[in-house]
This record gives C-alpha cells, sequence and structure tokens, in this order.
C-alpha cells in the first residue's frame, strides 16, 4: 500500500485523487447543511459539455502546449458551462418560477445532451479524444502528472483560506438566515461565493470521479460526519478526512481490480462505494446517533421499565399484606411474564438493591426498594392528575400514557408537577397518591 | 434486410419518403413492407417520448423531478443483476456478452421495477430511521446503487465501454424485436392514465382532498415512480438514462408554458415529444447524408427540446396563474 506513495507512477494519480475528494468533501458539507445536496449532480453533468468543448479547442488548436496549460483548458471549459448551468437554472426559478427540481433535471439532462451531439460527431474524426472524454463519465485517475497535484494543492489551499477568511459570515448565512440578515452580512454574496467554492470544487473533481458520481462525494462524507458530531469546524475537518480516505482507498482498489482484470478500472465508482461504506459504518457507530447504539439505549431503557414495572407490582403487594416478604409465586402470579425472563428480571432488580434473596424462591423487599417503589407509583399518579385537570383528557384514558411517564419524569418535573397540582393526594381514580417523603439514595 | 430507403436523404425528403412509404404500406398492406431502421428508430423515439411525457406532467407538477433522475440512474444495477442472475441459471457463465442485452423483455421489466422499488425503500429507511434529508437520502442512494451497477458491468464484461453506453444509449444499435416491449410500455401507460385520470389529476394538485376521497396519494406516487422505471428500462437501449431524463422534463415544461388546462398540457407535452422525435430523427439523417456527420439522434433530440423550450420561455411571456 505504501507503493502509492512512492511509486513514480502511481504517487500522482493517488495524491491527486485524494486531493480532490477532500475537497469535494470538504465543500460538499456547505452544500449538505443548505439542503441543496441534488444541486451537485447537476452541476457536475453541467460541466460536461464544456469539457468536451474545451478538449475539442485544445485538440484543435493547441496541439503543442505546455502541458500546465493543456490540463487548464478543461477546467476552464467545465467551470464556464458548470457557471451558465447554474445561471439558467437561477433564471428558471427565479425569474419564469419553475420549481427547482424541474429546474435542476432540465439543464441535468440537455446539457449532457448537448454534449453527447458533439462527443458523436467527434467520435471518427477523432477516436482518441473521444475515449479521453469518455473517461470523464466514471472518471479515470491514472493519467495525472505532478502538474495536477500542484494545480489541485493551489486551488485547495484558495478554497480552504477563502472558508477560513469567511467562516463566521458562512456559518451564519448557512444556520440562521435572517440573523445573518439582521446583523448586515450580505446573504446573496456568501451563497454566490459558496457556489463558486463548490463550482470549483466540482470542476477539479470530476477528473478522478467522473461526471455521473461527482455529486456522491459532495454528500457521503458530509453525511458521515453529522453522525459523529454538531460543530461545524469538526463537521469539515472530519468530512475532510472521510473524503481523503474514501479518495485513497477508491484509487488503491480501482488499481488492485484493474490489475485483476486487465480493464482499465473507472475510479469514480469505487471512491464511491468506499465513501458508502464509510457512511454505513458511521450509522451504525457513531455512539450518539449510530444505530448500534441507539438500539442498546432503547433495550437498557425497555428493561428498566420492565424492572420498574415489577418493583411497582411488588410494592403495591407488599404495602397491601404490610410485610415486605414475597414468595417467586406470588410474584409469578402478580406480574405475567414467562419464568425465564421473571428470573431475569429479579436478578436484576436485586442487583439494584430493591429486593433481596432470603431463601429459595423467597425475596424480600429492601427499604429502598420500597422507597423507589413508591416514587414510581406517586408518578404514575401524579402523571394522570396532570393529564385530567391540564390537558382534558379522559379519566378512563389517562393509564397508558402515565405507563410510559412514570420511567421519564424526573426529579425536577415531579417539583413542578407537586406545584402546579397542588400537591394532591387523590388521582382521578380514587386513588391515594403516596407522598414523595422519604431518602431515596441507597441505604 | 433490403436496401435503407431513407439511405442519402436529406431533412425534407426524409419527409417526402415517409409520406410514401406510409401511402406505400396502405396500399400494400403489412406483410409486403419492411421496416427500414429510421422508422425503427422514429417508432421507438415516438413511443418513448409520448410515454415519457405523460409520465413527466405528473412528475413536474407533484415536483419529484429529481426522484426520476435517482430512479433512471438504478435501473443499472438491476439490469446487470438480472442479467447476470440469468446467466447464472439458465446460461454457461462463461459465454457472458453484453452486445446483445438481456434475454428477456419480462425479465427487463421485473428488474426495473425490482431496482425502483429498492430505490425507493432505501431512500425511505434512509429518511425514516436514520433521519438524513430527503435531497441526501436521494443522492446517496442512487449513486451507491449506480456505482455498484458500474463496477459489475465493468468487471463482468471486461470493458468500461458498455458502462457509458448504457449511459448515453445508441439508438443504432436497436433491434426490431426491441419495438414490442417499448410498444407493450407505451400502451400499458396509456392505459393507466386513461383509468386513472381523474385520481392522478386529483393527488396532484390536492393531496389532502385525494385522501379524504379515499385515494392514498403514496400509492399514486408508487405508481408513477414505477412507470418511471419501466419507461427507463424501455428507454435506456435507445436513449440512455440521462437523456431519458430530458424526454421526461422538457416536453411538459414546455408545455405547462402554454396552458393551465391538465388534459392540454398532457396532450401537447405528448405532441411536443413526439413532434421532436421525428425532427430529430430526420436530421441526424440529414447531418449523415449531406455533411456526412454521424450524430447521436437522441442528442440532438434533447437539444431541439432545450431550445424549443429556451424559445418558448421568450416568446410566451404569459404571468402563470
Amino acid at each position: 500500500m505504501i507503493e502509492f506513495f512512492t511509486d513514480p507512477v502511481l504517487f500522482a494519480p493517488t495524491i491527486g485523487s485524494m486531493l480532490m475528494c477532500c475537497l469535494a468533501a470538504f465543500v460538499g458539507t456547505f452544500a449538505v447543511l443548505k439542503r441543496q445536496s441534488l444541486v451537485g449532480e447537476t452541476l457536475s453533468h453541467a460541466c460536461y459539455p464544456g469539457v468536451v468543448l474545451a478538449l475539442l479547442l485544445s485538440k484543435l488548436f493547441f496541439e503543442v502546449a505546455p502541458d500546465a496549460f493543456l490540463m487548464l483548458v478543461p477546467m476552464i471549459g467545465a467551470s464556464l458551462s458548470c457557471l451558465l448551468g447554474m445561471y439558467l437554472v437561477q433564471i428558471l426559478t427565479l425569474r419564469f418560477k419553475v420549481t427547482q427540481d424541474s429546474a435542476l433535471c432540465f439543464v441535468l439532462a440537455s446539457f449532457f445532451g448537448l454534449a453527447l451531439v458533439v462527443l458523436s460527431l467527434l467520435q471518427s474524426p477523432f477516436p482518441t479524444l473521444y475515449k479521453e472524454l469518455q473517461s470523464y463519465l466514471f472518471g479515470q485517475a491514472a493519467t495525472q502528472t505532478n502538474i495536477h497535484i500542484v494545480v489541485y494543492a493551489i486551488l485547495s489551499l484558495l478554497i480552504l483560506s477563502t472558508t477560513i477568511l469567511f467562516f463566521r459570515p458562512i456559518k451564519t448565512v448557512i444556520f440562521d438566515p435572517n440573523f445573518a440578515k439582521t446583523i448586515g452580512i450580505n446573504c446573496e454574496s456568501v451563497h454566490l461565493l459558496l457556489l463558486g467554492i463548490i463550482v470549483s470544487s466540482v470542476v477539479i473533481g470530476i477528473r478522478s470521479l467522473g461526471v455521473v458520481l461527482m455529486s456522491a462525494m459532495l454528500i457521503f462524507p458530509a453525511v458521515s460526519c453529522r453522525f459523529w458530531t454538531v460543530r461545524l469546524e469538526f463537521l469539515l475537518f472530519f468530512s475532510a478526512l472521510f473524503g481523503t480516505i474514501s479518495g485513497f482507498f477508491g484509487v488503491y482498489f480501482s488499481h488492485q481490480m484493474s490489475m485483476i482484470t486487465e480493464v482499465s478500472f473507472p475510479t469514480g465508482p469505487m471512491i464511491v462505494v468506499i465513501a458508502s461504506l464509510i457512511f454505513f459504518l458511521s450509522s451504525m457507530l457513531a455512539p450518539q446517533k449510530g444505530i448500534l447504539f441507539r438500539a442498546i439505549r432503547r433495550v437498557k431503557f425497555w428493561s428498566q421499565c420492565q424492572q420498574e414495572n415489577l418493583l411497582k407490582a411488588l410494592w403495591k403487594r407488599c404495602s397491601q399484606k404490610r410485610s415486605p416478604a414475597i414468595s417467586r409465586n406470588e410474584i409469578q402470579h402478580l406480574f405475567q411474564a414467562k419464568p425465564y425472563k421473571l428470573t431475569l428480571l429479579l436478578s436484576a432488580i436485586r442487583r439494584r438493591g430493591w429486593i433481596k434473596v432470603t431463601g429459595i424462591d423467597t425475596y424480600e423487599m429492601t427499604a429502598f426498594g420500597m422507597l423507589w417503589g413508591r416514587k414510581i407509583l406517586r408518578l404514575h399518579r401524579l402523571w394522570e392528575v396532570y393529564l385530567v385537570e391540564y390537558c382534558g383528557v379522559g379519566k378512563d384514558r389517562v393509564h397508558p400514557s402515565a405507563e410510559e411517564m412514570e420511567h421519564i419524569i424526573t426529579k425536577e418535573i415531579e417539583n413542578e408537577l407537586v406545584v402546579l397540582l397542588d400537591d394532591p393526594h387523590v388521582d382521578p381514580h380514587h386513588q391515594p397518591i403516596p407522598t414523595g417523603e422519604g431518602n431515596l439514595l441507597l441505604p | 434486410m433490403t436496401q435503407n430507403p431513407y439511405w442519402g436523404s436529406d431533412f425534407f425528403s426524409f419527409f417526402a419518403i415517409l409520406f410514401s412509404r406510409v401511402q406505400e404500406f396502405f396500399v400494400l398492406g403489412p406483410s409486403q413492407m419492411q421496416l427500414a431502421s429510421d422508422e425503427l428508430q422514429l417508432f421507438v423515439l415516438t413511443l418513448i417520448s409520448i410515454s415519457s411525457a405523460l409520465i413527466g406532467t405528473f412528475l413536474v407538477l407533484r415536483k419529484m423531478a429529481m426522484l426520476a433522475n435517482a430512479l433512471s440512474h438504478t435501473i443499472l444495477p438491476g439490469v446487470v443483476f438480472a442479467y447476470l442472475g440469468y446467466h447464472y441459471f439458465y446460461a454457461s457463465p462463461n459465454e457472458i456478452d453484453f452486445s446483445h442485452l438481456l434475454p428477456s423483455d419480462s425479465l427487463l421489466v421485473v428488474a426495473g421495477l425490482a431496482s425502483g422499488l429498492v430505490t425507493a425503500y432505501l431512500t425511505q429507511t434512509l429518511v425514516q430511521h436514520l433521519h438524513q434529508a430527503e435531497d441526501a437520502s436521494i443522492g446517496m442512494v442512487f449513486t451507491f446503487l449506480f456505482a455498484i451497477g458500474i463496477i459489475l458491468v465493468t468487471a463482468f464484461t471486461k470493458s468500461s465501454h458498455v458502462g457509458a453506453e448504457l449511459l448515453m444509449g445508441n439508438v443504432d444499435a436497436l433491434h426490431r424485436a426491441d419495438l414490442s416491449l417499448i410498444f407493450w410500455i407505451f400502451v400499458a401507460n396509456l392505459t393507466i392514465f386513461a383509468l386513472l385520470w381523474r385520481p392522478f389529476f386529483v393527488s396532484t394538485f390536492d393531496p389532502l382532498f385525494s385522501s379524504m376521497c379515499g385515494i392514498s396519494n403514496a400509492a399514486i406516487g408508487y405508481l408513477l415512480m414505477g412507470q418511471v422505471a419501466v419507461c427507463a428500462i424501455g428507454a435506456f437501449r435507445a436513449v440512455g438514462v440521462l437523456l431519458f431524463l430530458a424526454f421526461l422534463v422538457t416536453p411538459p415544461l414546455i408545455a405547462r408554458k402554454c396552458t393551465h388546462n391538465l388534459k392540454v398540457m398532457a396532450g401537447f407535452a405528448c405532441l411536443v415529444g413526439a413532434l421532436s422525435s421525428l425532427i430529430g430523427v430526420a436530421f441526424s439523417r440529414h447531418l449523415l447524408s449531406v455533411y456526412a456527420l454521424p450524430c447521436s439522434t437522441s442528442g440532438l433530440i434533447v437539444t431541439l427540446l432545450a431550445i424549443v423550450y429556451g424559445f418558448s420561455l421568450a416568446i410566451i411571456s404569459r404571468p402563470r396563474a
């Protein structure tokens, strides 16, 4: 793997692709946050006629020109047609009141159609050019040289420094456009700046990613990062990092596949697959929003609810017969659950110190357990009073909601309820509400 | 096959020959006639453009155009999986040959519907369970599926050219057999719209009222998506998945400029689509005969449509209601 950075042939494509993906991912964060993820799709397709025409022109007129100039030509063409496409979308939506999705779709397809007309005309007179242009569809990293890297690096630095320079206005405009307007930020120019940044990253990126899949690189890393962090600075940094990683492994795997299949493998799809893999892993493993941890939290909460329900049933029974001792049979009778589940629950609440084992299949509620059980019943009945008195819910319909809320209400909410309801002593079903006194700390 | 009668004809003589051929058809009867390749292209493109103009009318009005973009991309993995599956079960895997694409039309249609369903399902999952924005979800799902499709195609055909072909379409590579699939798709679309015109109409303009009438907006949306997917299956060989989008969106946009009446709009969109197909085929033949320039017919049609739309925007300045 290290030879991708040392080998003179592989070095330039690898670094070039990594730079491109880094840039696209960095910039894509803004597009995603502005809820304009699909603009990138149109932009990248709108580049294509520009690339086709520019390469044709350079083929016709600048046969012998320095490398740096030759590589800038398609980029200039791409940015021009990209800007034209975006301008058309703006005109269509603002002046002619076409809905944005139709305008995007129209520009995308029309520009691509135009490019295909020119491309089909080129096919027989310039077969090599035709092949080169076709590689722009799905991306081809292989033919990049050191000059490409220099140009990409300069552009990346430019974009990065622009973003840092205007970070505050950009942030304000993205998250709170109204506030930005009131403090005198020119929203229009910030939007134009962002558009310019996105266009330049797309123009650079189509080389490795291809016009068809370019938009993926704007979206995937940014969305993956949102699982990990909510701060814009970190979002930008990690997005760029994820982009760079997908860029490297995209080139790596497409190189390996090319070795195996002996076909020149497009880099774009590989990079996209890697990026979506990162997205998948992020959506699973992120600590706050990841599916895995969310599922764990859900199971934990569910089991806590079950434990507290059991405790509540025990408390009711024990306070009825005024004795803390209770047998397994009695519990089984009280709490309809499968025996193995009951065993698990009992051992769980024993570990919490709510009950203790006194013999074979006999248990005794601890003082702490009694307090906790009373607290849950109190919350349940308080909530029922609140629903009936303040929300106008019928008496017979408050129970299910209270069954859930009794596990959620905190001490603070309880206090507020007490103040609001003037410390009631009976619930809507004329059951007494236990007092809130007593120490809930572990004995 | 006999000599193509359109060989060497320019733009106007194309229509003259077409006219005389139609006359001949009525005089001699179908058994005496051979379908020339230009006529085949004409039929295919006209049928595609009418189907897609009808679907596109509702797509544009329901603001679902970018979803159609996603669907038209994701039929690629569908087609690839169908093809690989077919070869795995019915033929020897060594003889994978994409030159005559896909064995049976029904398999293709099923593949298209399935990929549409998968796209819709994945997008829904991302939106509902992972709390992603809808546009980002669409963008992620279709690029991912499309990338998988491209990788598979490149790996199994050992050529990066086939993927490009799918994207760009090749109207010259059409066979007589392709016509039947496209014809049946056309008939199915017409039938669906004829039977369900009112539900479509109501659910597009007043979703609340339509759900009160017992018309499920979601069901209509899914039906429309299914139609897009199947129509894309019919169209991708002729026009390619990206240009198919222009067939979907541009004629309705032109028609929308001219009228406020849905029926008139749909009819006008069909007319624009069909006419531009006719002119596109004739013009492509003209370029080939007079300037010896082989030109992508579908690309020409799309460019033509864009130009017409530009003119319609410039000329018709009536404020929209």
